[in-house]
């Protein structure tokens, strides 16, 4: 692309200005410092990129004289299609760009089509630099300078491949590292061989175990052998121990075979001859006892049938008591009749104190009238008149104060009329003394102003004629206004006369209501007189002389209607009085039948005590309790006859138990029991030493066993003593210890080998041990993929630079070589790369090269200079080319340089669009002595360009 | 008709090679899943009325030390002795007959090949009697071709030969045993029992029938689907017919994941979570493998290891806390820049150089061989120590690092000018 023009509206100092058209070869614009040469290189960087990248901390020129920041340009593409490019301010650090399209059939392209490849840091240390950006690249070191280089070249960033490069070296690196054993594969191998250590030794698990089943298979054997010793051992033990423990049996059994001996013979007793005599003899004992017991249990009932009968009364005897018969059911009659009795005594006492109830009531009703009555002759001492007499009165009284009401307006009325009538006369006398109206002059004025208009017409003409005219027509009028003035007035007195004659009429109507308004008066006085007079008012004329005759009244009707009401009240008292002395009569009535009743059912009880043998004092509550006693009284005897019965019964049974007794000792053929018990006692010795020796030949076999062993125990026992048994005991004791240890120590080891053999079946640490190796593995494996990864990265990355260097980079070097052959005069021929070292050098026209180390500073910025234009017709060759802008990039060449320079760049603009800004008059000088073909020159002044002509 | 169950390669007590930090559930169901695979092939032969079970080597997976894995398997033996059924064995290069292996007395039923066998044994059934022959590995690289020593069957019998053998060219193993299938069909057997190869394989259908029935445990994360063993049933006129049947505890699982079209993390998530909960469908745990590919924004997180770190912690949560487990192995990058490449190649620039330069270096299988060598000079001592030989470093594995190499160099330089 190139530039077809440029505006700029405001940014930094620049406003308002721009250049149209830009030539396609070279625009040098010369400046002043502080002119604003570098912002117009700040400027078109802005217009392509931005006013600054996103992060980047550099000024974005703000409009210091005005407009709006930023501008445009028109650009044209290498297929000839146009553009225009605006660049304006939206807040953000780049600003808005837009693009539109100038040519009918152009392609819509954004602002990154248009810039093809090209980024801010290519543009900027390539296309658009200064001396500022010259002399930093000059500063840095070969590996910085090849990486712009290459940067340029790939469309990468500065510092892109070699950061990438070192970056994932580093990672490789880092993962495998033979140096290094903190790297990833260090440690898992590290790792590893400790868990494949781990694993053989785990390996020999299987060994163990087949060992040790071999071993527990010769074990098996031995312990067998041991087994049977120690049990044969035990059996010894146990066969001395069981003669040791018989001795004591053995020694029990001879001693009991001596004592049966030693005891004599008696005939034997009969089974159970003694207990049988022991038993009758307890029982006849006991029988004999309970006799007694019997004898005293009758004398104590015979006691308490005496007390019996004796709290019943004289005449109360055990025959008596038996033969009282009360019925067979006493409680119930006794109970109806004393219920009866009861109920006529309550129904007496009710009756009685009704009758005293009564007699109250009637004095009570006795003492309100008489109470009544006195009030009554006190406050009324003659009666009032009635209420049909006094409401009349007030009737009469209401028809009164009609009357007077009437009265009152009659008179109102003619006081009305008598007002009119004053009114009336005043008026006739006012129309009859007042002076005749005056007619209105109203056609005065006019006169007035006819003559005023006909003195200032004559005035001003200054005519006679006229003046006489008007004077003529002046008299007219005032002629025609006093005739006017007569007819009114003769209007007026007319007027007036009429109007007397109809007051004159209006009085005279006035009088006659008047005298028909008297005439009234005096009729409804006189009827309010006579109303008066009915009730007792002797002077009446007006409402208010009827009112004490109206209080007097009302007065009197509340006394009559309060007599009434009394009267009501005393009539009550003496109805009340009445009833009270029909109810005392009542009541001494049913006492009298009450009384009766009571004597009736006293009568009755009094014959029920005497039918069943009662004592007559005796209520019907105490002639039950007496019925109970007897009742009790009979109870004791029937008692004491049952105990006389058993009494004989226990007699009978004594006896026969002293007969048992005697058949019992009767039994062992004994003479009596003293000889019975003699006997008995011989026998009950033979029999217990038999026992002993039975009992202790009868352990001496359970232990032996059986009866052969018993026997053959016996002989054991008799052919020795207890001290060889003892000794026996502690040989067979210490034979079975050492057979015992012997086994258990095989046991023990038979156990410590099963127990091993399960561990190592159930171990399942060699198959996690495995499991971990082969995760070691498994990350190792990634590890190595990673690092491989890594690895032919970096291998592509050093052949891409390699090839680069080869390949793209020379063909920049020589075309900058070629320029540098033209800037220094052929003082240098070319410039090389060295790729083993990747050195720039510069060769001297005798073939000497120059490293880096040696470049002076003209040099350095020559050599930088030429890499730029070399890099730009190579960027050129295959992508869109950008426009270049140079800020007195050769400012410090020394004239000789700066004048090949100068045509360097006359001669470079030739193919390659170049705006060249210089504070130099001389730079101008050189550039415009180079005669480039197209070029334009300005000057650039105040931030406002003007064309140099 | 006789019925038995052919199976190999239970790797009793393996290592689960491939397989990263899992955590303890995770660990224990796989600790368990070879034993458990090998009680379901014992409750098989049960449940079908098998007349005898095959294994056909490897079934243990280390012929020293492990010894819980041979109680394991005698413990089985004595499961089918109790039911009838009886066990024929043959060791391969995981458990050969190494001096220091378990020496355990076998039940009757279980007839253990030795590796210098010479007799077939004869085992009746109730539809006939059958003949199984096989030769145990006497040492892990059994180079021989021990199919050469399998003697003529007898008679009409229906006869078995049981071997551990690379039948043929087998790619991912190691060559032991070798033969071919003209070496097995010429020795006359009416079916061989294959073993070593991991993938289920029926080499020929019917005379004789040859087949590899696949370990009955997947092992490692490229051992996927289904994993089991082989009910053969033959009929009386020889003809077996072979069935699959799956006895595996765990499954594994590999799963491409395309983040094209994927703008947020979020979705990326979720299409990871919907993996893992289609694959509850399993009914058994499941171990996945995902691999993210496509070319999308995401890849910038996808490249980040923290993040893709948090990603596999987020998923192994997520996963574990389901029924069945899902466990997440890990997540596989494979995804690219999200780039115009092919403009990107053709620009005369250095990215546009670097991915030709790449593209020159793809193209040629002698460079290629030659930067595989390169690095597998540069890594010997570690390969050494991994216990990895330098061929491992082939040169497919070249071939998928370049492309990831090539992936991260040009993303690298394009963040770099960003």
């Amino acid at each position: 692309m190139r530039l077809l023009s440029f505006q700029v509206d405001g940014f930094g100092v620049l406003h308002d200005t721009g250049i149209d058209p830009v030539p396609r070869s070279l625009t040098v614009i010369l400046g002043d410092n502080g002119a604003g040469k570098t912002t117009l290189l700040r400027f078109l960087r802005a217009l392509l990129f931005g006013f600054r990248a996103k992060h980047a901390r550099v000024p974005i020129y703000e409009p210091l004289r005005g407009g709006s920041h930023g501008g445009s340009a028109v650009i044209e593409m290498s297929d000839g299609h146009r553009y225009r490019i605006i660049r304006s301010a939206d807040g953000s650090p780049e600003g808005q760009s837009t693009v539109m399209s100038l040519s009918d059939d152009a392609p819509n392209r954004d602002l990154s089509a248009i810039l093809g490849q090209a980024t801010r840091d290519v543009f900027e240390n390539v296309f658009a630099f200064s001396l500022e950006e010259l002399q930093e690249v000059g500063t840095l070191d070969q590996e910085n300078i090849r990486s712009r280089l290459d940067a340029a070249g790939a469309g990468t960033g500065a510092s892109s491949l070699p950061d990438v490069r070192r970056k994932i070296d580093d990672e490789g690196k880092a993962i495998l590292n033979s140096r290094s054993s903190k790297a990833r594969l260090s440690v898992i191998v590290a790792e590893l061989r400790e868990l494949r250590e781990r694993q053989t030794a785990l390996s020999r698990d299987a060994e163990r175990y087949a060992e040790l089943g071999r071993e527990q298979a010769q074990l098996a054997t031995r312990l067998a052998e041991a087994a049977r010793a120690e049990a044969e051992a035990s059996a010894a033990l146990n066969a001395r121990q069981a003669e040791r423990d018989a001795w004591p049996d053995w020694r029990a059994l001879i001693e009991a075979r001596q004592a049966l001996d030693a005891v004599p013979d008696v005939p034997p007793m009969p089974e159970g001859a003694e207990e049988r005599l022991n038993a009758a003899k307890q029982a006849a004992a006991q029988r004999l006892e309970a006799v007694q017991q019997a004898a005293e249990a009758v004398k104590r009932a015979q006691a308490e049938v005496d007390a019996s009968c004796a709290r019943l009364g004289d005449g109360w005897t055990e025959q008596r008591v038996v033969g009282f018969d009360a019925g067979q059911t006493p409680e119930q009659a006794a109970a109806e009749i004393g219920r009866n009795m009861a109920e006529a005594a309550q129904q007496e006492a009710k009756a009685d104190a009704a009758v005293r109830h009564a007699d109250e009531a009637l004095r009570e009703a006795a003492s309100a009238r008489e109470a009544l009555e006195a009030e009554e002759r006190q406050r009324w001492p003659s009666p009032p008149r009635t209420m049909d007499a006094i409401e009349h009165d007030l009737g009469t009284l209401r028809e009164a104060r009609a009357a007077a009401t009437r009265l009152a307006e009659e008179r109102a009325g003619r006081a009305t009329l008598e007002a009119r009538r004053q009114g009336a006369e005043d008026e006739l006398k006012h129309l009859r003394v007042a002076p005749e109206p005056v007619a209105q002059p109203a056609h005065i004025p006019l006169i007035v102003t006819f003559g005023l208009l006909a003195a200032s017409a004559a005035l001003v003409s200054f005519s006679p004629l006229a003046a006489g005219v008007l004077f003529v027509l002046f008299l007219l009028s005032a002629a025609v206004a006093i005739r006017m003035h007569r007819k009114a007035r003769s209007v007026v007195r007319a007027q007036r006369q009429e109007e007397i004659r109809e007051a004159e009429g209006r009085l005279k109507d006035v009088d006659d209501k008047l005298a028909a308004a008297d005439e009234a008066i005096a009729r409804q006085l006189a009827h309010l007189k006579e109303l008066a007079g009915r009730i007792g008012v002797e002077r009446a004329s007006s409402v208010d002389d009827l009112d004490p005759a109206e209080s007097r009244l009302m007065e009197e009707r509340d006394s009559a209607r309060a007599y009434a009401e009394f009267g009501e009240r005393l009539r009550g008292a003496r109805r009340t009085e009445a009833k009270a002395a029909d109810a005392l009569e009542a009541a001494r009535k049913a006492l009298a039948e009450a009384q009766t009743d009571r004597a009736a059912t006293d009568a009755r009880w009094q014959a029920w005590l005497q039918e069943i043998g009662i004592p007559a004092e005796h209520r019907p509550d105490t002639a039950l309790q007496f019925i109970e006693q007897v009742r009790a009284a009979r109870t004791l005897i029937a008692a004491r006859d049952q105990r006389a019965a058993e009494h004989a019964d226990a007699v009978a049974r004594a006896d026969e138990a002293r007969k048992a007794v005697e058949a019992a000792i009767a039994e062992t053929g004994d003479s009596d029991e003293e000889a019975f018990l003699r006997h008995a006692s011989a026998w009950r010795a033979l029999q217990e030493a038999r026992r002993r020796v039975d009992a202790a030949a009868a352990r001496l076999a359970a232990r032996a066993g059986s009866e052969e062993r018993s026997r053959a125990l016996e002989e054991t026992l008799a052919a020795t003593d207890e001290t060889a048994l003892v000794k026996a005991v502690d040989a067979a004791r210490d034979a079975h210890r050492a057979a015992r240890e012997r086994a258990d120590q095989l046991r023990t080891r038979d156990g410590e080998i099963k127990a091993e053999m399960r561990a190592l079946e159930a171990s399942e640490e060699i198959e996690s041990v495995g499991r971990a190796i082969a995760g070691h593995v498994t990350d190792a494996e990634r590890a190595l993929e990673e690092w491989a990864i890594r690895r032919i990265c970096v291998e592509l990355l050093d052949e891409a630079r390699t090839k680069f260097e080869r390949e793209r980079q020379p063909a920049v070097i020589r075309r900058a070589g070629e320029h540098l052959h033209h800037v220094t005069g052929g003082s240098y021929t070319r410039i090389l790369r060295r790729l083993e070292s990747n050195e720039l050098e510069a060769e001297a026209a005798d073939g000497t090269p120059k490293a880096r180390p040696a470049w002076n500073r003209g040099l350095l910025e020559q050599i930088y200079l030429c890499l730029r234009l070399g890099y730009i017709e190579d960027y050129s060759a295959s992508t869109e080319p950008l426009p270049v802008v140079m800020d007195d990039v050769f400012a410090n060449f020394d004239p000789h340089h700066a004048r090949r320079a100068a045509d360097l760049i006359a001669r470079f603009a030739l193919g390659h669009q170049v705006l060249y800004l210089t504070c130099h008059p001389e730079t101008v000088e050189f550039l415009r002595a180079s005669q480039p073909e197209g070029a334009a020159f300005y000057r650039l002044t105040d931030g406002a360009l003007q064309a140099d002509r | 008709m006789v019925r038995f169950i052919h199976a190999s390669d239970l790797h009793l007590g393996a290592a689960f090679e491939g397989i990263r930090a899992t955590s303890p559930e995770v660990a224990e169901v796989l600790a368990r899943s070879t034993y458990d695979a090998l009680d379901a092939i014992v409750k098989l032969a049960r449940d079908e009325s098998a007349a005898f079970v095959l294994l056909a080597g490897d079934t243990c997976n280390r012929a020293e030390g492990n010894l819980r894995a041979h109680l394991a398997l005698r413990k089985a033996a004595r499961e089918l002795q109790e039911s009838g059924i009886a066990l024929f064995i043959v060791f391969g290069n995981h458990d050969y007959l190494a001096p220091g292996r378990p020496d355990l007395d076998w039940p009757e039923n279980c007839t253990v090949f030795g590796s210098d066998a010479s007799e077939p044994v004869i085992v009746s059934t109730d539809a006939g009697e059958a003949a199984v022959f096989g030769l145990s590995y006497g040492r892990r690289d059994e180079k021989q071709n021990l199919a050469l020593r399998y003697p003529a069957p007898p008679g009409d019998l229906f006869s078995i030969g049981l071997l551990h053998t690379a039948c043929g060219p087998v790619s991912g193993h190691a060559s032991y045993a070798p033969c071919t299938v003209e070496d097995l069909v010429a020795r006359g057997y009416d079916y061989w029992a294959l073993g070593h190869v991991h993938a289920r394989a029926v080499l020929r259908p019917s005379s004789p029938a040859i087949a590899y029935p696949g370990n009955p445990q997947g092992l490692n994360p490229n051992e996927t689907g289904p994993r089991g063993c082989l009910l053969v049933s033959v009929d009386d006129r020889k003809n077996p017919t072979i069935e699959f049947r799956e006895t595996d505890a765990v499954r594994w699982c590999i799963e491409d994941v395309d983040i094209t079209g994927m703008q947020r993390d979020q979705d990326l998530q979720d299409a990871l979570e919907a993996r893992l909960t289609e694959l509850q469908g399993h009914g058994r745990p499941s171990l996945v493998r995902f691999r993210l590919v496509g070319r999308g924004p995401l890849h910038r997180l996808t490249s980040a290891t923290s993040d893709l770190s948090d990603f596999e912690e987020h998923l192994r949560a997520h996963g574990s806390g389901a029924h069945p487990i899902v466990w997440t192995e890990s997540i596989r990058v494979l995804t690219q820049p999200d780039m115009d490449m092919e403009a990107r190649r053709k620009s005369e620039d250095l990215l546009g150089d670097f991915l030709r330069i790449a593209d020159d270096l793809r193209s040629s299988d002698e460079r290629i061989a030659e930067l595989a060598a390169k690095l597998a000079g540069e890594a010997k001592k570690p390969l050494q120590e991994i216990g990895l030989d330098a061929a491992w470093i082939d040169p497919e594995r070249v071939r998928e690092w370049l492309a990831q190499a090539e992936w991260m160099g040009a993303d690298r330089l394009i963040r770099a000018e960003d």
